[in-house]
């Protein structure tokens, strides 16, 4: 950044400061100033143009100290940008590609890119065919995602929906995908545990932290999801597929809301300005699958996180984000009291995208599972009253248990969904007829999937070669002594439901 | 008189915002006056610490006769209109690396109403190191005629040459 | 005052009956008295009795005890007699047989020994001929082996100094011009800086010297061209 002087004399505008009020300065002179313009004021700081009035501007302040009345201020004549580049990889930095470690040097990307731009029309995107995965079970059979969807994670504080993030991240990461991470006014110790999580699962090479600590001014916070769109949309069109996860557009909001009403801004519903929702749809539409120029397919697929209070989803913020995704994942707070882990809850959760990538493989599984997860609710409530339960209802308890337990998995355990695929069919063929037998073997046949590459080949023919539930529960009945042998598992025979 | 013919004639004095600033400063003193056992002498006697012109124009408008509970009001009306459109008036922030006699302020201010605007009003700053010239500060618009920057930019142009005078 | 005699009369009637009531408990008393004596002298004969009989009944038992015990006793003491006895024939017939043994395996011994020593002596000077032959041959081999190696190491020693002379001057030639190049790049840096210096200064003293070269109507003539040329530039619309 040059200094002011020279700005002053490169655009020969002057502003003075009339009246500063915390981050928002108001200011005569600057006549061809434009809105989103960074101007410099007399101290070195930095502000944006947020509105222009007749005799004054209203700047942003982007900076922690104040300015003073009387103060100059000019234009540098451009908009906010954010450096971006693969120099930013492993790193921790600021919306202004700063580090965030003050001992850290970063080679300062050679490029900019405006951090606020106008989301691509249509001609350049594509449908969503690829799938994507998160690692976690339960939402790869049941909810599954596409690459360049836009799925909500709504849920309320502590129900373990970072956990659920870092497990996304981690398997994307492993498998190439850039993951851009943007903390919204977090506390500095989560950005700090990020950061060693990644540094500790050797996900460096992949992984951008942009983040902002909660002492940071309102501005620099209200821009940091919009610059992590903005790295996201470079690696896209360097040819890479990319995550950015958004932590969490309800802090976000909340300060959107600070900066508007210091602004005198009228306020709507519950204090927010008018704008909210423009203010993150237009964020949010940046993302999706893309065609680039030279005709290759990438995607930017966006995990926006909002915070519920007390297990309402109908409040503004969270309408808001659910009608301008492509569907949300529900963290259940009853179920997370009573020990699921992940809590989240499939008859509330949506993905209005993820099917049209699923093979027919995971479609059936996804709608027997569904289907009888639904029966499995429906006999639950019925089964409180203190009737003497069937046979039939015994049963289905005892599987939906086993499918429970199946679906339980650990913080920072990711999971490989065609093994965990070849797992169901063997639950569902009704192999273990205990939990705590099912739960050792489970982990028996992770370790030796892990290491052994012919139980890799076997379980990926299985798969491939299979068109639905019923033809992969046949090919594994065909195959059952070969399968089991080659995890080590106590041959039984493998009956159908 | 009414506030819009009086500030015709009274702008046409004012060179400065200092100059709008002290007759502000008086305006007020003397509607403080009104709640206060000051004479009607003494009234106008509050209009002498101004410049002759001015101190006779504003005492005409305002000092000529006592001033009465009836009259109080729409004379302190018209004093605030007058504040108001005088603090209104644009200004031209001037930097010279001299300070200016009241001639020269005079002369310079004459110049701008003349080829500018009667109601624009001077802000001499004092900067040494601008050698000369002026650096003018006007409707937001920054422009630098200082002999520094046309030294500075001579240099700039010339360095070549400069530098091979020393080799 | 005088007592009614039909009253005394009952007076007295009344206490005889007492009376003889009473001499009648009494008697009743003495006797009940008496059996109860009776029958506790009984009961603790009795109870003697029973005491007695199972002290009997134990000494009886500890008296029979005492004989079988004693009986037992007799039988083992002859039985060890007579095992002991056995003891003693069969130490003696073994210890007979058992010097018969060593003697015979003694001569045995002997004989095997001295044949082996034979054998061994044999063998022992078949293996040092051998040996020493093999240690012949085997010197000349190495002799030679080495003699090729060294000649051959000689030859490799001698290419290499030669290509590691040439790698050696190759790299000081290299680090020279790089230095050298450096020391070039250091003097132009440096010359640059120098002469930027004294531009600067150069710059500054124009600064200074125009400073007090200006008079006040000079002051006043640049800041009316000053205007001038804004208004030419139409600053002030």
């Amino acid at each position: 950044m040059k200094q002011f002087q020279q700005y002053l004399t490169i655009s020969e505008e002057i502003g003075f400061v009339e009246a500063c009020n915390q981050s928002i300065v108001h200011a005569n002179g600057l006549p061809n100033a434009t809105l989103q313009e960074i101007v410099m004021f007399e101290n070195g700081e930095l502000g944006v143009i947020l509105s222009m009035g007749r005799e004054e501007v209203e700047i942003l302040l982007l900076s922690k100290s104040s300015v003073k009345a009387g103060m100059k201020v000019t234009r540098t004549g451009s908009k906010q940008e954010m450096p971006v580049g693969f120099e930013l990889l492993g790193k921790a930095v600021n919306p202004f590609g700063q580090a965030l470690n003050t001992g850290q040097s970063i080679d300062k990307p050679k490029i900019s890119r405006p951090i606020d731009i106008s989301p691509s029309g249509i001609n350049t995107r594509k449908r969503i065919e690829q799938s994507f995965e998160t690692g976690v079970t339960l939402v790869d059979l049941l909810i599954p995602l596409g690459k360049g969807q836009r799925e909500l994670v709504i849920g309320d504080r502590k129900t373990g929906k970072t956990s659920f993030l870092y497990q996304t991240i981690l398997k994307q990461a492993t498998m190439g995908t850039i993951c851009i991470y943007a903390g919204i006014g977090k506390k500095t110790t989560d950005i700090k545990k990020m950061e060693t999580f990644f540094h500790n699962a050797g996900i460096d090479n992949n992984t951008v932290i942009i983040a902002t600590s909660s002492e940071d001014p309102a501005g620099v916070i209200f821009l940091t999801p919009y610059a992590a769109m903005t790295l996201a949309e470079y690696f896209r069109d360097e040819g890479h597929d990319v995550l950015v996860v958004m932590d969490d557009l309800f802090t976000h909001a909340k300060f959107y809301r600070e900066i508007m009403l210091i602004g005198r801004r009228f306020p709507g519903r519950n204090a927010y300005p008018a704008d909210i929702f423009y203010t993150h749809a237009r964020l949010l539409e940046r993302a999706g699958n893309f065609v680039l120029a030279n005709g290759s397919e990438h995607s930017i697929t966006c995990l926006p996180v909002v915070e519920s209070v007390e297990g309402d989803i109908a409040g503004f913020i969270q309408t808001n984000l659910m009608s301008m995704t492509d569907g949300h994942i529900y963290f259940d707070v009853d179920m997370f009291a009573k020990g699921n882990r992940p809590a989240i809850n499939p008859f509330v959760s949506v993905s209005r995208v993820g099917r049209q990538t699923q093979s027919q493989l995971r479609l059936t599984i996804n709608r027997e599972l569904i289907s009888f997860l639904t029966l499995h609710n429906k006999i639950e409530s019925f089964s409180h009253f203190s009737a003497e339960a069937g046979a039939g209802v015994k049963r289905t308890l005892a599987v939906a248990d086993r499918i429970f337990a199946y679906f339980t998995q650990g913080a920072n355990e990711v999971k490989n969904l065609d093994l965990q695929i070849v797992i169901f069919c063997l639950l569902w063929a009704d192999y273990w007829q205990d939990n705590t037998k099912m739960e050792k073997d489970i982990a028996t046949i992770t370790q030796t999937h892990k290491n052994s590459i012919e139980a890799q080949s076997l379980v990926k023919d299985l798969v491939s070669h299979a068109n639905s539930l019923n033809e992969l529960l046949a090919t594994v009945r065909k195959q059952q002594d070969k399968i089991l042998s080659v995890f080590g598992l106590q041959v039984v025979n493998v009956t159908n439901i | 008189m009414d506030s819009p013919a009086l500030f015709d004639q009274l702008i046409i004095l004012l060179r400065t915002t200092s100059d709008v600033a002290s007759v502000l400063l008086v305006l007020q003193e003397f509607i403080d006056s009104f709640y206060s056992s000051k004479t009607h002498e003494e009234q106008q006697q509050i209009f002498k610490k101004l410049s002759p012109q001015i101190s006779i124009l504003l005492t005409e408008a305002f000092a000529k006769e006592p001033i009465t509970p009836e009259n109080q009001i729409t004379i302190k009306r018209q004093i605030d209109d007058l504040s108001d459109t005088l603090q209104k008036c644009k200004k031209m922030i001037m930097t010279l690396a001299f300070q200016p006699d009241e001639e020269t302020t005079t002369f310079f201010s004459e110049w701008i109403k003349k080829n500018v605007s009667k109601d624009l009003l001077l802000d001499f700053q004092f900067d040494k190191s601008i050698v000369g010239g002026a650096v003018i500060i006007v409707g937001g618009v920054y422009k630098d005629y200082s002999v520094k920057k046309q030294l500075s930019n001579k240099f700039q142009i010339q360095k070549e040459e400069i530098m091979g005078l020393l080799d | 005052m005088l007592i009614d005699p039909i009253a005394l009369i009952f007076l007295t009637l009344a206490v005889t009956t007492l009376a003889v009531v009473l001499y009648f408990l009494a008697r009743a008393y003495t006797k009940n008295a008496q059996e109860l004596h009776e029958l506790q002298k009984q009961n603790n004969q009795i109870q003697n009795q029973l005491a007695e009989k199972p002290i009997k009944l134990l000494e009886k038992a500890h008296e029979r005890a005492q004989e079988l015990i004693d009986q037992a006793n007799r039988k083992a003491t002859e039985i060890v007699a007579s095992s002991k006895a056995y003891e003693d024939t069969s130490n003696q017939s073994l210890k007979g047989k058992l010097d018969e043994l060593e003697k015979e395996q003694a001569g045995v011994f002997t004989k095997a020994s001295e044949d082996m020593k034979l054998a061994y002596q044999n063998m022992i000077t078949q293996i040092q001929e051998q040996d020493i032959n093999t240690l012949k041959t085997m010197t000349k081999d190495i002799q030679t082996d080495v003699i090729e190696d060294f000649k051959e190491f000689r030859g490799e020693l001698e290419k290499e100094t030669i290509n590691s002379e040439k790698i050696v001057k190759e790299k000081i030639n290299e680090e020279y011009l790089g230095m050298e190049k450096d020391l070039q790049t250091y003097k132009k840096e440096k010359q640059q800086k120098i002469d930027e210096d004294i531009y600067k200064i150069l710059y500054r003293v124009s600064e200074i010297v125009l400073n007090q070269g200006i008079s006040y109507d000079k002051h006043k003539e640049l800041v009316l061209e000053a205007l001038e040329t804004a208004k030419k530039e139409q600053v002030f619309k």
